[in-house]
C-alpha cells in the first residue's frame, strides 16, 4: 500500500543502488532510492488534488462563461485566473512540502505574526465584499484574503505549541492548551471583527480537532465543546452578529413562510435556487455548459461559494458524488498521514488540516444542499479564489511534508 | 503517539466518513429521488409564457356593416419587473412618462400610472384609487394608448418622444394592438349613434372572480385564460365570447434570473376570432331606435295633450323588437341607450356602479329581453286562442260588451267605460272590448273550483285554460334568444300562486305586523291580505288575466314578439335568434345558425287565420283601435294595441297610475314576413305612442316616405325580404354586400385580421426597448383599408 504509486515496474523494490559511470549514484537512481523524497510523496493525495483542480477550473469556466460574455468580457477570464492561482499554489505546495521540518518550527512565529499583521491591515485598508471586510486589494487586480493564510498559520503554530513536550509527558499540559487558545484568540478576534463568521468557525473547529488529537484530557475537550455551544448560542441570540448574518445563518431552518426579513428571504431564495440547480442535474447531469440554472444566472456567487451547484446541475449525481469522494480522498490521506506521522507535531498538524478541510467542505456543500447555514466559505480546490487556493495548496504541501518525514515502512 | 491521540484520530476518521456519507445521501435525495420535481421547478424557473392575444372577431349586421370592429391603437405598456428594479421604484420614470400619455382621453398622472401597474394581490383597493393590475406580474401592463389614426399633433409628438428616447423609459414598450371600436352612424335624427348597444354588450378585462368561478365549475371557457384577458361581459359579446375571442397564441420564452428574454422555446400562433354576422339589420335597428326616441319625445307628449289616459308626458324608457316570421331578430332596440366604448378603457367599479344605479333610466338594460311588463290588450290574442281552441266561443259567437263587469265587490271597467253592441271575438279584438273577455275569466275561475285549492297549489280538476295557453305561446319562461340574462316573465296559475306565497309569506306577514308601512295604509293592508290569503287564486286575478292585466302576468317585449311570430306564421314557435353565421377571418364560413323551432301552439290554422284577420281589422276597421295610424298606410299592417295599467307608489305611499303603451303587429297582413313590437312603459295609450312608433319602423323596412311606398328606400332595397346570403369578406379586407354569392377569389384572403407582430416588442421586454420600439414603428404602413385590425369598410 505504501509505494505502489512510485512508478511501478521502473525499479524493483529492494534493488541495490545502481552506480553510474563515475561511481556515484545517478540522478535517476537517487530519485528512486527508497529514502528519496520523491518516493515518499503521497501520490494519491497529490493526484486527488490535481484532479480536483482540473475539475474546479472546468466548473469555474462554465459557471462564469455566460456572465462574462454577457458583459462583453473575456469568457476565459476566470479560467485563466484560476489556472494562474493553481500554478502559484502548486509552487507554494512544493515549497511547503520540502522546507525543512525544523525550519518550519522556527518560522512558525514569523508566519503567525505576518498573518496577524495581514488581518489587522485588512481592517484598515481592506475592501468589503458581500458584507465581509475581508479583502486587501493589491495592484494588478489581485485581492488577497489574509484570513485564508491565517488558517495555515493557525495549524502550524498550534501544532508547534501542542507538540512541545517535556520528557515523559504524554499529553499537553493545561498551560499549553491555554497558550494555544490565547495564540488563536488574536487572529480569531480580528476575523470576527471583519466579520467573517464562516472562517471563525473554521478556526474554532480546527483548534478543537487539534487539541483533541494532541491528547489533551477529555475534560478539556468536553469543556471546549460546551464553551463552543454556549458561545454559538450567545452569538446567535445577542447582538454580536449583524442582523444580516444572523438571518443568513438561521434562515435555512425556517420555512418560506416564516422568513420575515428581507435577508432571510433572499437567503432562502438563494438556497432554493441552489437546490433547484442541483436537483435539476439528476443522475447524470445536464452536461457541461448546458445547465439552464447555471447559464441563466439564478444561483448567486456561482464561481465561488456556490460552485458546487454547477457540478450538481451539469455533472449530475455521478459527477458531484465523484467530487465529494475526491475531497473525501484528501481527508482520508490526511488522516492516514496523521496516523503514521513520526512525531506529535506531524500528527497534530495533519489532524488540524483535515479538520479544517472537512469542516469547510461539509459546510460549503451542505449549504448548497440546504442542510447547513449559508456562510461565505469556499470549497477547497474548486471555488475560484486566489488566497483560498494558495492556503489550501500550502496545507497540502504541509501534509506531504509530514509524509516525507515518515518512514515508508510501517 | 499516545492512545488517546489514536482514539481521537479514530473518532475524527469516523466523523469524516459520516460527513461524506451525509453529503452523498443528501445528494442522492436531491438529484435522484426528487430530481424530477426540481427539474420541473428549473423549467418553470427559466421559462415564461408570453401571451400573443388573438384578435377578436367583428360583429356585423346582415349586410356586412360592422357594428363592432377593431381599430389599431398604439398601446403603451409598462413592464413592472423592470420598473421596480429601479432605485426609486421607477417613480422618476413614471413622472417623466405621465405627461406624455393619456388613456380614454384622460390625462394621466404619475400616481395613475403607479396605480395601474401595482398588483391587486398586494394592495387594499379602496375607491377612488381602486385601480390595480389583475394579470400576471410578467405580462407588461397596458397603461395608455394612442389612437393610430389620431391626427392630434400633441399625441404624435408624445409618441415620438417615448419611442425615440427609449433609453429614458426602460421597461416601457409601445405595441400596435387591436382595440374594440363601435363605428358610429349618423343620419341627423340620432347623431353619432352606436347601434344596438345592449344587444352587442361590451368587453372588458376578465376578473379574478370570473376565473375562480369558472375553475370551480370546471368551465373551460374562462378557466384557462390569462389574468389580463379581455372577454365579453354582456350581450352578444358575452354569449358568443368563445367564437369571437378565438384562441390566444403563446410563446414560451427562456429568461434568465433578471427576467431578460434569452430566446424563444416554443410558439403557438394565435387563432383569431370568427366574425359574427347577425340577422340584425343596421337600418332596421336604426329605425327602431329612432322610433323609440320619437315615441318618447314626440308621440308621448302629444298623447299627453290629447288623451285623458296617462300621467307621464315624458317616458324614459322603451323597447322595440323586429323579427322575421321564421324567428330571426332584425332589431332589438332599447331606450335609453349608451355608447359601449365607455367600457373600453376598463371602467372603474365606481363608475360602473353609478351607471347601473340609474335604475329606471339605466341605459345598460336590454329591456326588450329583460324588461317585464303587463302586456295589456295585446294579450287578447292569446286569450282569444284559448277561447277558440277550448270551444268557449266559436268564430261566430256574439257576446255583450257592457261598460263594466262586476266580480263580487270588484268592478272591472271597460276601457274608458265604453260599451258597444254584442260582438264576436273578432269584434272584441278590433274594438279591444275588455268586458267581452272578463266573464270568460270569471266563469273559468268558477269552473276550476273557485278558491278550492290547497295552500300547496293542488287543485284537482282545474283546467286553467288561460295560463295553459299562455305557456303554449312561450310565456312564463325565457325565449332562448342568444343573449345572456333574459327574463322569464310571469304567468301565474294556481300552483304558481301558492308557490309565490310560500316563498314570500314571511315578508308579507312581517309587513302586516311591524311598522314597515303606516298602520292602515294601503300597503299595510295589502301585506295583511297577502299574509293570510295570498295563496288564494282570486276570481279577480283570472278575470284580469284575460285582458293582460293584474298581478298574474308579465311578459317581455321579446316574448310577445315571438308569440306574434307564431300567430303570423301559422303557429310555429321559434327561438329568437340574433346570430346568422360565423365567418372565419379568412372569409370562409365556419358555421351558419338557423333559428330553432321550439314548439307549435295548440291552435288550429283556421283559428289563427281568424285572429290574424281580426288584427287586420284593428288597423283597418272603422272601430279598429289603430285605424288612425294604419288605415291609410301603403303596407297592409295587422296588429293589436295595448294599454297596460300599472301602479307605482310615490314617496307618500299614494298610488300613481301609469300606462304601458304597446303595439304588436305583423306585415304584410295577408303574407306576413315581419313582426314588430314596441313597448313604451309609463307613457300612454297603445294607439297613440307605440303604434306610430311601429309605423315608423315599417317605414324603414318597406321604404315608406310621407305615407307613400318608395321601395328602393326600404331596408332591403325594395325586395321585401331580408338578405339570404352572407356578406363576402374580400381578400383586400373589404366586405361586400350579400347581393350575389361570393366568388372564390373574393374569400381566399390571407390570415386577416392582421396582428402587427407584437413579438417585436416583447422579445426584449427589459433590456433597452429602443430597438424593439423602432421595429414596431418602422413596420410598413398597413394598406389603408386594412389599417389595424381592420375597421373593414363596407364596399358597395
Amino acid at each position: 500500500m505504501t509505494d505502489w504509486t512510485a512508478g511501478e515496474g521502473m525499479a524493483p523494490r529492494h534493488s541495490p543502488i545502481r552506480l553510474g559511470r563515475a561511481g556515484r549514484p545517478s540522478l535517476a537512481s537517487r530519485a528512486l532510492h527508497r529514502d528519496s523524497p520523491l518516493r515518499r510523496i503521497d501520490y494519491v493525495l497529490a493526484v486527488a488534488v490535481l484532479v480536483l483542480c482540473v475539475l474546479g477550473t472546468t466548473l469555474v469556466y462554465y459557471a462564469t462563461k455566460n456572465k462574462e460574455l454577457a458583459i462583453g468580457a473575456d469568457p476565459r477570464y476566470f479560467l485563466k485566473r484560476n489556472v494562474l492561482n493553481i500554478g502559484i499554489g502548486l509552487g507554494l505546495a512544493v515549497i511547503s512540502a520540502f522546507i525543512d521540518y525544523r525550519a518550519l518550527r522556527a518560522y512558525a512565529p514569523i508566519v503567525y505574526i505576518v498573518s496577524v499583521i495581514g488581518l489587522m491591515a485588512v481592517l484598515v485598508i481592506g475592501v468589503t465584499i458581500n458584507g465581509a471586510h475581508s479583502w486587501i486589494r493589491l495592484p494588478g487586480g489581485f485581492e488577497q484574503q489574509p484570513s485564508e493564510y491565517a488558517k495555515v498559520a493557525l495549524v502550524i503554530g498550534s501544532a508547534m505549541i501542542l507538540s512541545e513536550r517535556r520528557d515523559g509527558e504524554r499529553a499537553p499540559r493545561s498551560s499549553d492548551v491555554l497558550l494555544v487558545l490565547g495564540f488563536a484568540a488574536i487572529p480569531l478576534g480580528l476575523i470576527m471583527l471583519q466579520p467573517d463568521f464562516g472562517t471563525t468557525m473554521v478556526f474554532v473547529f480546527t483548534i478543537l480537532g487539534m487539541l483533541a488529537v494532541s491528547g489533551v484530557s477529555s475534560k478539556w475537550v468536553a469543556g471546549l465543546v460546551a464553551a463552543g455551544v454556549l458561545a454559538g448560542t450567545l452569538i446567535l441570540t445577542t447582538g454580536v452578529l449583524a442582523p444580516y448574518q444572523k438571518a443568513r445563518l438561521t434562515s435555512f431552518t425556517q420555512g418560506d413562510t416564516k422568513a420575515t426579513t428581507q435577508v432571510a428571504r433572499t437567503t432562502l431564495y438563494n438556497v432554493n435556487q441552489a437546490k433547484t440547480a442541483i436537483g435539476n442535474g439528476g443522475l447524470t447531469g445536464q452536461g457541461l455548459g448546458h445547465g439552464t440554472q447555471t447559464n441563466s444566472g439564478f444561483v448567486p456567487e456561482q464561481q465561488t461559494d456556490f460552485i458546487f451547484t454547477t457540478a450538481g446541475e451539469e455533472l449530475g449525481f455521478v459527477g458531484s458524488a465523484l467530487l465529494v469522494l475526491l475531497l473525501g480522498t484528501i481527508l482520508w490521506r490526511g488522516l492516514r498521514i496523521a496516523q503514521r506521522a513520526e512525531d506529535m507535531f506531524g500528527v497534530v498538524l495533519a489532524a488540524g488540516i483535515v479538520t479544517w478541510f472537512a469542516f469547510q467542505m461539509f459546510v460549503n456543500i451542505g449549504m448548497t444542499l440546504g442542510i447547513m447555514p449559508v456562510t461565505g466559505l469556499p470549497l477547497p480546490f474548486i471555488s475560484y479564489g486566489g488566497s483560498s487556493m494558495m492556503a489550501n495548496m500550502m496545507a497540502i504541501g504541509l501534509l506531504q511534508n509530514v509524509n516525507l518525514r515518515t518512514r515508508t515502512t510501517p | 503517539m499516545n492512545d488517546s491521540s489514536l482514539r481521537r484520530l479514530f473518532v475524527l476518521r469516523a466523523l469524516v466518513i459520516g460527513l461524506v456519507l451525509t453529503l452523498l445521501g443528501r445528494l442522492w435525495f436531491l438529484q435522484v429521488v426528487s430530481g424530477n420535481s426540481y427539474a420541473s421547478a428549473a423549467t418553470s424557473n427559466t421559462t415564461r409564457v408570453v401571451i400573443d392575444p388573438a384578435t377578436r372577431g367583428w360583429i356585423l349586421d346582415d349586410e356586412g356593416v360592422p357594428l363592432v370592429d377593431n381599430v389599431s391603437a398604439y398601446v403603451v405598456s409598462i413592464d413592472r419587473t423592470v420598473i421596480q428594479k429601479q432605485k426609486d421604484d421607477g417613480r422618476a420614470e413614471l413622472a417623466l412618462l405621465a405627461p406624455l400619455v393619456s388613456s380614454g382621453g384622460k390625462k394621466l398622472t404619475a400616481q395613475d400610472l403607479a396605480d395601474k401597474i401595482r398588483l391587486c394581490d398586494y394592495v387594499k383597493i379602496k375607491p377612488p384609487r381602486d385601480v390595480c393590475w389583475k394579470g400576471s406580474p410578467y405580462q407588461p401592463v397596458p397603461v395608455a394608448e394612442f389612437a393610430s389614426a389620431s391626427t392630434d399633433q400633441q399625441q404624435a409628438t408624445a409618441l415620438a418622444v417615448i419611442t425615440a428616447h427609449a433609453v429614458d423609459f426602460p421597461g416601457v414598450s409601445v405595441q400596435l394592438k387591436a382595440v374594440r371600436d363601435y363605428p358610429a352612424t349618423d343620419d341627423g335624427v340620432l347623431p353619432n349613434t352606436k347601434l344596438a348597444a345592449q344587444a352587442l354588450g361590451y368587453t372588458g378585462p376578465i376578473t379574478q372572480d370570473t376565473i375562480d368561478k369558472a375553475k370551480q365549475k370546471g368551465d373551460p371557457l374562462y378557466a384557462d385564460l390569462p389574468g389580463d384577458a379581455t372577454i365579453g361581459q354582456d350581450g352578444l359579446e358575452y354569449y358568443y365570447d368563445r367564437m369571437l375571442r378565438g384562441q390566444n397564441g403563446n410563446r414560451t420564452v427562456q429568461v434568465n434570473a433578471q427576467g431578460d428574454v434569452q430566446g424563444t422555446v416554443s410558439t403557438t400562433a394565435p387563432r383569431n376570432g370568427d366574425h359574427l354576422v347577425l340577422n340584425l339589420d343596421g337600418k332596421v335597428q336604426r329605425a327602431a331606435e329612432e322610433a323609440l326616441l320619437k315615441a318618447r319625445t314626440v308621440y308621448a307628449p302629444q298623447a299627453f295633450q290629447t288623451a285623458t289616459k296617462g300621467t307621464d308626458p315624458n317616458p324614459q324608457t322603451g323597447a322595440a323588437v323586429v323579427m322575421t316570421i321564421d324567428g330571426r331578430v332584425l332589431a332589438l332596440a332599447n331606450a335609453p341607450s349608451y355608447d359601449p366604448s365607455v367600457f373600453l378603457d376598463g371602467i372603474s367599479q365606481h363608475d360602473f356602479d353609478q351607471f347601473r344605479a340609474a335604475g329606471d333610466s339605466s341605459p345598460l338594460l336590454d329591456r326588450a329581453a329583460t324588461g317585464e311588463y303587463a302586456p295589456g290588450s295585446t294579450w287578447k290574442v292569446v286569450t282569444g286562442s284559448a277561447l277558440l281552441s277550448n270551444g268557449l266561443v266559436t268564430q261566430g259567437t256574439y257576446k255583450p260588451c257592457p261598460p263594466q263587469f262586476t266580480v263580487g265587490n270588484q268592478i272591472f271597467k271597460n276601457f274608458e267605460s265604453e260599451s258597444s253592441p254584442d260582438v264576436t271575438l273578432s269584434g272584441a279584438l278590433i274594438e279591444s272590448c275588455d268586458t267581452f273577455f272578463y266573464p270568460f275569466g270569471y266563469d273559468q275561475w268558477l269552473a276550476d273550483g273557485q278558491y278550492g285549492q290547497s295552500k300547496t297549489g293542488k287543485s284537482p280538476g282545474a283546467k286553467e285554460v288561460f295560463p295553459k295557453m299562455a305557456r303554449s305561446f312561450g310565456f312564463g319562461k325565457g325565449t332562448g334568444i342568444d343573449l345572456p340574462g333574459e327574463s322569464p316573465g310571469l304567468i301565474v296559475d294556481r300552483a304558481e300562486r301558492a308557490a309565490i306565497w310560500q316563498a314570500n309569506k314571511k315578508d308579507y306577514c312581517a309587513g302586516a305586523k311591524s311598522g314597515k308601512h303606516p298602520a292602515g295604509s294601503y300597503l299595510q293592508k295589502l301585506d295583511q291580505e297577502n299574509c293570510t290569503d295570498g295563496w288564494r287564486y282570486g276570481a279577480g286575478d283570472l278575470t284580469q288575466f284575460t285582458i293582460g292585466q293584474g298581478s298574474n302576468i308579465l311578459v317581455t317585449p321579446l316574448q310577445l314578439a315571438r308569440a306574434y311570430v307564431a300567430l303570423a306564421n301559422g303557429g310555429t314557435l321559434y327561438q329568437p335568434t340574433l346570430a346568422k353565421a360565423f365567418v372565419r377571418p379568412d372569409g370562409t364560413v365556419d358555421k351558419t345558425i338557423q333559428p330553432t323551432v321550439t314548439g307549435k301552439v295548440p291552435v288550429s290554422g283556421d283559428n289563427l287565420a281568424y285572429i290574424r284577420q281580426a288584427l287586420y281589422g284593428v288597423t283597418h276597421d272603422d272601430h279598429g283601435t289603430a285605424k288612425g295610424v294604419f288605415g291609410d298606410y301603403p303596407i297592409r299592417v295587422a296588429g293589436k294595441t295595448g294599454t297596460a295599467e300599472t301602479q307605482t307608489f310615490n314617496d307618500a305611499g299614494q298610488e300613481v297610475d301609469h300606462s304601458t303603451s304597446w303595439f304588436a303587429s305583423f306585415a304584410p297582413a295577408d303574407d306576413p314576413k315581419y313582426v314588430v313590437v314596441v313597448a313604451v312603459p309609463k307613457s300612454n295609450q297603445g294607439a297613440l305612442v307605440a303604434a306610430p312608433a311601429v309605423r315608423d319602423i315599417y317605414n324603414a323596412i318597406f321604404g315608406v316616405k310621407d305615407g307613400h311606398l318608395v321601395p328602393h328606400t326600404g331596408a332591403f332595397n325594395g325586395s321585401d325580404s331580408r338578405p339570404k346570403l352572407l356578406p363576402c369578406f374580400r381578400s383586400d379586407g373589404r366586405i361586400q354586400k350579400p347581393e350575389r354569392g361570393c366568388s372564390k377569389a373574393d374569400t381566399i384572403a390571407p390570415q386577416a385580421p392582421l396582428q402587427p407582430a407584437p413579438s417585436a416588442v416583447l422579445e426584449s421586454p427589459s433590456a433597452g426597448t429602443g430597438t424593439a420600439l423602432g421595429s414596431v414603428l418602422d413596420e410598413p404602413a398597413l394598406p389603408p383599408d386594412r389599417r389595424g385590425t381592420g375597421s373593414g369598410r363596407w364596399a358597395s
